[in-house]
């Protein structure tokens, strides 16, 4: 029995320690600790800093905006953030009259840029050196296959992803490989009859159009290779221009292929997303599309078909009036007839109706409900018949599982009734201020050992064994908050203090109940197997209210996003709990090694030092 | 030893340290700092210098805004939010930055900024500490079952919870005075923390009078409650001395940024376990006789 706890207790600790000091942790998908902070742990705004975003705001008319709508698109964000389950962020309108909104909000996963190069791209050195050109350092580069894959640990900041996309797209060459058909001479012999291009016939041709070329050289039988260094991404107008200039000669172009161009660049990570959830006004709406009614003569039936309800030059689009603010709840999930995500919508009262009236009229006339994002379209689908209820879902060819989140929480919180526009993006450090933190954090570590050096030499080996559990305790509890994760901030670490002092309580309480058992004339073991007894109603009441105390809070901080509470209570409701275990397991298993194991006669050692003269109790 | 014969002075004594606290809440009132108030901010760079955000904290009290929040934003560039500076605010911290860090910074950026903390939070905060106080007298109607009106000690409980959580705010009232602390969001949690510690040391020791009331079933009343105190008294001091351990270590040797924060802890420590001796149980004695000899 002795055993069997010893090694529950010890599989348990070398679990917890391994979970601290092993960073990151991988298990498939599942990571933990894949940060720089104190043992991996997750830290919030205040106590590691984070991404400071300011935001201008104007009216949709683009002007200044009232303080009405400043101060509701402050609710709102404060609403998103939290809702997102981002921890005690910081919203905070600026400017007199609120013309602006700072929104700090605690690290996030780091910003990632995915790029590659169609073949024969820059080396990696040459990739590097174009990065940290861009003033971008202290980050990480893997190439994966085809892909390089940046990853940064903070925000990248405004505008540093453009100049790297900027460095990457105009400086190295690129080649473009281009074949001309041959032009078949009469009269010739076989092989002398093909006539291609040469220089003279091109050149010009490339000097009239301004295309700014670094090389053209003849590759033999109409192929040639030309190579500029400015190519630029997220267009082919350069390699139209290029094409068209080209094609004006008397051959045939029949290829045109650059070689070693960006063609791939995409930024990710948790403060874009964070960014896409915060910035956009998230104003959805339900348009009826009226397909064409009447086929222009000169088109194919089928193709009218086609094109009468997809084609805008046919259609006519009619708003419904169901809005963002028709929504009563949203919620991100999966239907059994999609294989992508989507995002359902539950409409009110005037949004059932109204739906129910739209989906009857469009199930008749064959017409479609157009769904629009900030007048994006998403989706637009027919109905069969009319839908009561007042439930659809929502989805797009771009919104994954990530975006559905998102505008699940958007929908959720409300369009905001202005317009937002990222105007500074940077990284900040500890609202409390890092300096100060560790400071604190040492002062801390050395009063922690003050107890337990108290705690030894007053009540000896009691002590000792309080000592030892506390210690244990800290381990389990910095182990559970790692592995969920819990992010901390100085709340949390509030919540953690108590919960530490209710460990000493607790051991206290086991120490000075065993040590009343002794004076009171029990052997030894006996006291401890009462002093367990009487200890735990005690330590129970004391932890019990403190658990209700911490549901209480946590339910509320979560309903009314009031998130500093929230975290709060979620430490505080962990740390008591686990405490109440520890204290009592833990001790209890310790208590018993000791005295069972017949070294020397210990009674005396379970006295406090005042106690032994003066054994009436009284203090 | 009768740590309560004295114990309607006591009561009387609990009386008025709750009147005044009360008034002390109204007049001077808690002192709101800037994450409850509308405030400025100011953006610096410095060229040659990186001073420390203790520096630049100790130069804005020097101009004389008592509390600022510093964040570092990389290559000496500090945001900084501070009480509104006014008109000539501005002037008066430029001129004690340079003196203390031999350079003047360069202002990137200036403006006003309103509260961070939403309106609802204090009123939230104090619905769900409500709310919360509720489910724990029901706890403890529940656990104390076995003893005679047990919603005495539910009752006895919140209103020595209540009594703490006005003391400690009186209390630091009244330490703003003197070393100029403000009521951050960060004191709702302080707040929040003190109650659940009152709460923790009040039933220890209703816990101790229970398990006496039933071991000693013909004793006198007020003997058992006597007897409890005085037999938990090592313990609450005991836990009560090693949490001020941390605490006092971490006010005096940590950074300047929690001290406010700790101070709260300090104050709901003490009063929390000279409360749970002497207005816990007294509360029950006054229950049970009255307030005369």
């Amino acid at each position: 029995m002795r055993f069997k706890g010893i090694i529950v207790l010890g599989v348990c600790l070398v679990i917890s320690l391994l979970a601290i000091f092993i960073n990151p942790i991988k298990i498939n998908n599942w990571e933990r600790g894949n940060n720089d902070n104190l043992l991996g742990m997750v830290l919030g705004l205040d106590l590691k800093g984070g991404t400071h975003l300011v935001y201008s705001i104007t009216s949709t008319a683009g002007e200044e905006p009232t303080i009405e709508d400043a101060e509701g698109v402050r609710k709102i964000i404060d609403k998103r953030v939290n809702e997102f389950g981002v921890s005690e962020a910081n919203v905070q309108l600026l400017g007199t009259p609120p013309n602006k909104i700072l929104v700090q909000i605690p690290s996030q996963s780091g910003d990632q840029i995915t790029f590659s190069f169609s073949d024969d791209g820059p080396t990696m050195d040459e990739i590097k050196n174009k990065i940290s050109s861009a003033g971008l350092s202290d980050y990480q580069i893997e190439k994966i296959e085809d892909e390089y894959i940046v990853t940064y640990e903070q925000t990248l900041g405004l505008g540093t992803s453009e100049k790297i996309q900027s460095n990457l797209a105009n400086s190295f060459s690129v080649k473009v490989m281009i074949n001309f058909s041959p032009i078949r001479l009469e009269g010739k012999k076989e092989g002398e009859d093909l006539e291609f291009p040469n220089i003279e016939d091109l050149e010009p041709l490339l000097k009239d159009s301004n295309i700014e070329y670094e090389q053209l050289n003849d590759l033999g039988f109409g192929a040639w290779e030309l190579i500029l260094s400015n190519f630029g991404y997220g267009d082919d107008s350069l390699a139209e221009e290029i094409m068209l200039s080209l094609s004006e000669t008397k051959y045939n172009l029949v290829n045109l292929q650059p070689k070693g161009e960006l063609n791939n660049f995409i930024i990710s990570g948790g403060i874009q997303s964070a960014k896409r959830l915060i910035g956009s006004t998230a104003q959805l709406d339900f348009r009826v599309r009226e397909c064409g009614k009447e086929k222009p003569e000169e088109l194919d039936i089928n193709v009218w078909e086609l094109v009468k309800c997809y084609d805008p030059q046919y259609y006519n689009e009619v708003a419904t009036g169901i809005e963002s603010k028709n929504l009563t709840d949203a919620s991100p999930g999966t239907v059994p007839e999609l294989s992508q995500p989507v995002v359902n919508v539950v409409f009110d009262e005037d949004g059932s109706d109204i739906f129910y009236e739209v989906t009857d009229r469009i199930s008749r006339t064959g017409d479609l409900l157009s769904i629009y994002l900030d007048n994006e379209e998403l989706v637009s689908p027919g109905a069969d018949k009319a839908i009561s209820g007042g439930r659809a879902y929502i989805y797009g060819k771009d919104i994954d599982a990530e975006r559905a989140r998102e505008i699940a929480v958007q929908l959720r919180s409300g369009a905001l009734p202005a317009k937002l526009e990222l105007i500074q993006e940077r990284n900040v450090d500890a609202v409390l201020g890092s300096e100060s933190l560790t400071k604190s954090l040492t002062a801390g570590i050395i009063g922690f050992i003050l107890v337990l050096i108290f705690m030894i030499s007053y009540y000896k080996i009691p002590g000792i064994i309080a000592s030892l559990t506390l210690i244990i305790y800290l381990v389990f509890v910095i182990a559970i908050f790692k592995i969920l994760p819990v992010t901390l901030t100085l709340s949390g670490a509030a919540a953690l203090i108590l919960s530490i002092g209710f460990a000493v309580d607790a051991n206290i309480l086991i120490s000075e109940r065993i040590k009343e058992e002794l004076l009171a004339g029990r052997n030894l073991l006996n006291s401890i197997t009462v002093g367990f007894d009487r200890a735990w109603p005690s330590i129970r009441d004391g932890n019990f209210s403190t658990i209700i105390t911490a549901l209480v809070l946590y339910w509320f901080g979560s309903n009314f996003s009031t998130s500093i509470m929230q975290g709060f209570a979620l430490t505080l409701g962990i740390g008591v709990l686990l405490s109440m275990i520890t204290s009592f397991q833990v001790n209890r298993i310790l208590v018993r090694l000791i005295t069972t194991s017949n070294l020397f006669d210990k009674t005396n050692l379970f006295i406090p030092i005042s106690k032994k003269t003066n054994t009436d109790g009284d203090a | 030893m009768n740590l309560l014969s004295k114990r309607i002075y006591l009561f009387y004594f609990s009386i008025l340290a709750i009147v005044i606290s009360t008034v002390l809440l109204f007049v001077p009132g808690l002192p709101l700092g800037i994450d409850f108030t509308s405030g400025s901010t100011i953006t610096y760079r410095w060229t040659d210098q990186n001073p420390s955000q203790e520096q630049i904290s100790k130069s804005i009290n020097n101009a004389g805004f008592d509390t600022s929040i510093i964040q570092s934003m990389g290559n000496n560039e500090f945001f900084i939010r501070t009480a509104d500076i006014g008109q000539d605010g501005k002037e008066r911290i430029d001129i004690e930055l340079e003196q203390l860090i031999g350079e003047k910074p360069v202002t990137l950026d200036t403006n006003t900024v309103g509260s961070s903390v939403a309106d609802n939070t204090i009123r939230n905060s104090i619905i769900a500490v409500f709310v919360a106080s509720l489910f724990v007298m029901l706890y403890i109607i529940y656990a104390f079952r076995n003893v005679e009106q047990s919603y005495v000690y539910a009752i006895a409980a919140i209103l020595t919870l209540v009594h703490d959580v006005m003391v400690v705010m009186a209390l630091f009232i009244i330490f703003s005075l003197f070393i100029g602390s403000v009521v951050n969001s960060i004191f709702i949690v302080g707040i929040l923390t003190v109650i659940g510690y009152s709460v923790n040391d009040t039933i220890v020791i209703f816990d101790r009078i229970r398990e006496n009331l039933i071991v000693n079933k013909s004793m006198e009343f007020m003997n058992v409650v006597n007897q409890s105190v005085r037999e938990s008294i090592t313990r609450s001091l005991g836990t009560s001395i090693t949490t001020s351990i941390v605490i006092i270590s971490m006010i005096l040797f940590g950074g300047q940024s929690l001290r406010d924060f700790l101070l709260v802890l300090l104050l709901g420590v003490i009063i929390g376990t000279y409360s749970s001796i002497f207005v816990a149980s007294n509360l029950l004695l006054a229950w049970k006789y009255g307030l005369k000899k």
